[in-house]
């Protein structure tokens, strides 16, 4: 998804600035799936986000999320690549964060101690690819996105945890 | 050279390095020549007696599933037997109590090495089992047995340790421990035995990886490794391809092993070894993905193949002696 939308983005460079292309604040609710060689969990969040732009289709993105089971809070920064065809702006890009560790829960007492020892060096900081393949702005300042899509990891041990995030519904208004 | 398949998940691993250092092959081999094969079948029939007769570990907590019989495990017999067979070859065997609810009782022993004695290679395997637990892993725990009472006759500039882990069956919780405590930081490089006794030449016997084939006829030896022991597991896989001692594939996860889609691999003592980086390979014959018997009352030792587990043993000796490096 990247790649088109990366040549769309050289693309539209000179074209007119439009809403999409100022300061937008948003928020919305996720699911996010964690998995490990032992263990798996799901929680639900809720974010809030400002986007930017940067040049042409490139945006920038911070924000923070909150875990609604047990409280996990997370800040993040991203970086987009953002085209608009008519209403669709899809997005899709490269999020860099600090996440509370994951909660991964003790489980079963079968594997605990080899499931601890093997997230006893997990890194908050984490890297993920993120998209927004449904993104879309009926109205000039508003702006709604469904099945948002995220895979990230933490940095260091990479690949050790798999989280896979599901924005279900995001609304964000143009300032 | 045999088929080396390589898993990559997330991360990158050298899969093509250069090839294996032959030096020490001939060595190695003529050291494995003596293992004898009545000597391991002996050590698993008693193993296994020994666990059919045992009185079982508390397993409150561990009735997760059914199926998983937590509570047909034990291992005070195989402690005793291990250790009396240790002292027999020379040894001062000493038993490693760790945590608790249940403490696990490893028994550790090893032969100073002349020339590099703080450098350490181990060979491990686990003498907790259910039910008689021939395969799983009475036959690893021979194998061991059988590469102690060899490397006892000679010498190696690296010391060599034998360490008979427990509780694996609960998730490795004797190297887990064992590891955690620091007493696996001297290690340069580590051999797990698990299930090294089982094998059959019946089509479609062998099951895969998930995403993987590994072969439809389960009548191999495949050797477990990660990126930190691909080249020890190359060389290995070369010298016994080089003396024809069996059978043998190599499996490899990139990076240390540890991610969610090879979760497979980790699933032995070599997965604590994995997480301290610490370069080990696991010898096994797939257990579950072969094995009619695993984990069930069946896995008796005449379910066994002499033959396999004989050139099991073999590779172990040959392997350890190999990278502990006979002394004149």
């Amino acid at each position: 998804m990247l790649i088109p939308l990366l040549l769309s983005s050289m693309l539209g460079a000179a074209q007119p600035v439009t809403p999409a292309e100022r300061v937008e604040v948003s928020a919305g609710a996720d699911v996010l799936l964690s998995v490990s060689p032992y263990a798996g969990a799901t929680d639900r969040i809720v974010h809030a986000a400002v986007h930017g732009p940067i040049a042409g289709s490139l945006k920038w993105g911070a924000g923070v999320w909150l875990g609604l089971g047990p409280a996990r809070p997370a800040a993040f920064a991203r970086l987009l690549v953002a085209p608009t065809f008519g209403i669709w702006e899809p997005a899709a890009g490269l999020e860099l964060g600090v996440a509370a560790r994951d909660d991964l829960g003790d489980g079963d007492k079968l594997l605990r101690e080899l499931r601890a020892s093997s997230v006893a060096d997990i890194s908050p900081f984490y890297v993920a690819v993120h998209t927004m393949p449904l993104s879309f702005r009926p109205w000039e300042r508003f702006r709604f996105s469904v099945l948002e899509l995220q895979v990230g990891t933490p940095l260091t041990p990479f690949g050790r945890i798999v989280r896979f995030q599901v924005g279900l519904v995001a609304l964000g208004v143009t300032l | 050279m045999k088929p080396f398949h390589a898993l990559l998940v997330s991360t990158l691993c050298a899969c093509t390095p250069a090839a294996p250092d032959e030096a020490g092959f001939p060595a190695a081999a003529a050291i494995a020549r003596e293992v004898v094969a009545d000597n391991v079948t002996r050590a698993v029939e008693e193993l296994s007696n020994g666990h059919a007769n045992d009185v079982k570990v508390s397993c409150s907590g561990y009735e997760v599933e059914d199926g998983f019989p937590a509570c047909e495990l034990s291992r005070d017999a195989a402690v005793a037997y291990v250790s009396q067979s240790l002292a027999g070859f020379g040894y001062d065997p000493r038993v490693v109590a760790l945590g608790a609810d249940p403490e696990a009782l490893n028994v550790v022993a090893e032969r100073p090495g002349t020339t590099l004695p703080g450098e350490l290679v181990v060979v491990a395997a686990h003498l907790d089992a259910f039910y008689s637990g021939a395969d799983d892993d009475s036959s690893g725990v021979a194998a061991l047995l059988e590469t102690a009472r060899i490397v006892s006759t000679r010498s190696f500039s690296r010391t060599i340790r034998f360490v008979v882990f427990d509780l694996e069956e609960y998730g490795s919780v004797g190297s887990a421990r064992y590891v955690a405590a620091g007493l696996a930081n001297d290690v340069v490089f580590a051999i797990v035995l698990d299930c090294v006794g089982f094998a059959t030449d019946a089509p479609g016997s062998q099951e895969g990886l998930p995403g993987l084939s590994i072969g439809d006829v389960g009548d191999f030896l495949m050797v477990v490794a990660n990126g930190d022991s691909i080249e020890q597991a190359q060389r290995i896989l070369a010298l016994n391809h080089s003396h024809g001692f069996m059978h043998a594939k190599g499996i490899a996860a990139g990076g240390d092993g540890w991610f969610p889609l090879t979760s497979a691999l980790t699933r032995s003592d070599n997965g604590p070894l994995w997480l301290q980086r610490i370069p080990s390979v696991m010898f096994t014959d797939t257990a579950d993905l072969r094995n009619p018997h695993y984990h069930r009352a069946d896995d008796v030792p005449s379910s066994l193949r002499a033959d396999f587990l004989t050139g099991a043993t073999r590779l172990s000796v040959a392997s350890v002696a190999l990278f502990a490096e006979p002394s004149p």
